[in-house]
């Protein structure tokens, strides 16, 4: 099964996002599946229309979108907030620091991941990095150390100016997997020869990078024994075994 | 015409001009504005790499073109290094990495460089995108201050800041865009609300093992919905009039 880890959908009124366009590109590069994440506001503010917006796409389209949920941590709901989203059908819970104001490993996220882990054993927490002050690996490398039990990914894999930082942090951190979008896919195959194979997502950043073109690169990359492991199975693997 | 206007090659590691040549026919790029490499990490006399960035070009019939840099820290001498660069090393201007140089850009040795830039019609290639000393914004700034100086926004303000290089642009004149790392979103936005006349494209390729960048950028430029001329002009008639590549 071939999964793209990160594309951002929004409502109808914003055609360059819409979920139909999205199959579309899925279909013409021969992708399975995608996570759907909510557009920027909704990780920043409006994160219950978010929430709607990506677990009803994948009710909508079923076995085509897997639903991302998120809510802002410094909510004081959020907790409730972010149950009904999964409740509701949200696969894999996902937080933007940079958009949501907070430093990973410090702060209101704790407290939240501590609620979820107990809720929730085993389900993976997608962290955006590449922020420059909330939302570096290193931020992260802190949070997987706090949460050992819980699996993170390192969304972007700290594209673009922490790349250096990616394989210490994953050297040192096994609950850390690393996603590719926007880390461009020859820097990212390069690093996951240092951070493992069975550690890689592909992810292509739609609408903002071309689907097509970012899949037809990390193809071309990636070893043939390991591509199926990074263009899907891993992530399948993380979510409990997506068939 | 392809001019490679964000490029970098290790001239410490590899001196031989012909692979890099090399390189660049693979990709079909016809000339290079060429930045060094381990000026912007090792300390050492800054006129010695320059020099030897200068003397790699040399050879090449024109088709590399070299940006010298300077060192913030070095004062009234850093300035003393433009000058030599540009009068006597065939410099067609200067590449400056506020983040990897470790130097905040607002002190009076830059202000004297950009001065001088002006004077030549020399622009000032930034790194651009990265707190705290390499915001778009903050290139602006120089740029308000020195209107006859051409800046370069060396990726547009990359991932994070690539809305802030677009108003940048918008506010000053004398800023120039490359495409040059920013996903193809933000490149497409850049060349629909920018005069093509200020746009660039470049790979940011660092040297030997680099190769698939300069593939991966070029891929994501030509996928980008652009009428032919502006591709052109983008491609090589604003690179060539800027640094003045055919005199």
């Amino acid at each position: 099964m071939l999964i793209d880890a990160c594309c951002t959908i929004d409502n109808e009124a914003v055609p360059a996002f819409s979920a139909g366009r999205l199959i579309r590109d899925m279909d013409l590069s021969g992708v399975d599946c995608a996570v759907v994440h909510p557009p920027d506001r909704c990780f920043a503010f409006e994160n219950d229309d978010g929430n709607i917006l990506t677990t009803g796409a994948a009710k909508q389209h079923p076995g085509r979108f897997i639903a991302a949920v998120t809510v802002n941590p410094w909510r004081q709901d959020a907790y409730e907030c972010l149950r009904k989203a999964i409740d509701e059908g949200g696969q894999l819970v996902s937080f933007a620091p940079g958009l949501q104001g907070f430093v990973p490993g410090c702060g209101p996220l704790n407290g939240l991941l501590e609620r979820l882990a107990k809720s929730r054993p085993g389900g993976p927490v997608y962290i955006h990095t590449g922020h420059h002050s909330h939302g570096a690996p290193s931020q992260l490398f802190l949070l997987a150390g706090r949460f050992p039990e819980i699996r993170f990914i390192m969304g972007h894999s700290g594209a673009t100016d922490y790349a250096t930082d990616v394989v210490p942090v994953c050297r040192q951190r096994p609950n850390i997997y690393v996603e590719s979008s926007f880390a461009r896919p020859p820097g990212f195959v390069g690093r996951l020869r240092a951070v493992g194979w069975e550690k890689g997502i592909m992810g292509s950043g739609w609408p903002f990078n071309d689907l097509a073109f970012e899949w037809s690169e990390m193809r071309r990359l990636l070893p043939a024994e390991h591509a199926e492991k990074v263009l899907g199975g891993n992530l399948a693997a993380l979510l409990g075994g997506l068939r | 015409m392809i001019v490679d206007s964000h490029i970098h090659w290790p001239v410490g590691a590899n001196n031989d001009p012909a692979a890099f040549l090399k390189v660049l026919d693979r990709y079909g790029t016809d000339m290079a504005v060429v930045s060094g490499w381990e000026v912007f990490l090792r300390p050492g006399s800054v006129a010695m790499w320059n020099d030897r960035l200068a003397g790699f070009c040399r050879p090449s019939g024109g088709r590399l073109v070299p940006l010298a840099t300077f060192y913030l820290a070095d004062g009234e001498a850093a300035v003393r290094e433009a000058r030599r660069s540009l009068e006597e090393l065939g410099a067609r201007g200067f590449k400056y990495h506020p983040w990897l140089q470790g130097e905040n850009i607002f002190c009076e040795t830059m202000y004297e460089v950009c001065r001088l830039a002006g004077q030549f019609h020399a622009p000032i290639l930034f790194h651009d995108g990265t707190p705290v000393y390499s915001l778009s914004s903050q290139i602006a700034v120089l740029a308000g201050l020195f209107p006859e100086t051409l800046f370069i926004l060396g990726h547009g303000g990359i991932l994070h800041f690539w809305e802030e290089a677009l108003e940048a642009a918008r506010q000053f004149p004398n800023i120039y865009v490359a495409l040059c790392g920013q996903h193809p979103w933000a490149m497409q936005v850049a060349c629909d609300r920018l005069p093509a006349a200020r746009l660039l494209w470049g790979s940011d390729y660092v040297g030997p093992g680099a190769e698939e960048f300069i593939a991966y950028r070029r891929g994501l430029f030509a996928r980008l919905a652009l009428p032919p001329e502006v591709r052109a002009a983008i491609l090589g008639e604003n690179p060539k009039r800027l640094f003045r590549l055919e005199e």
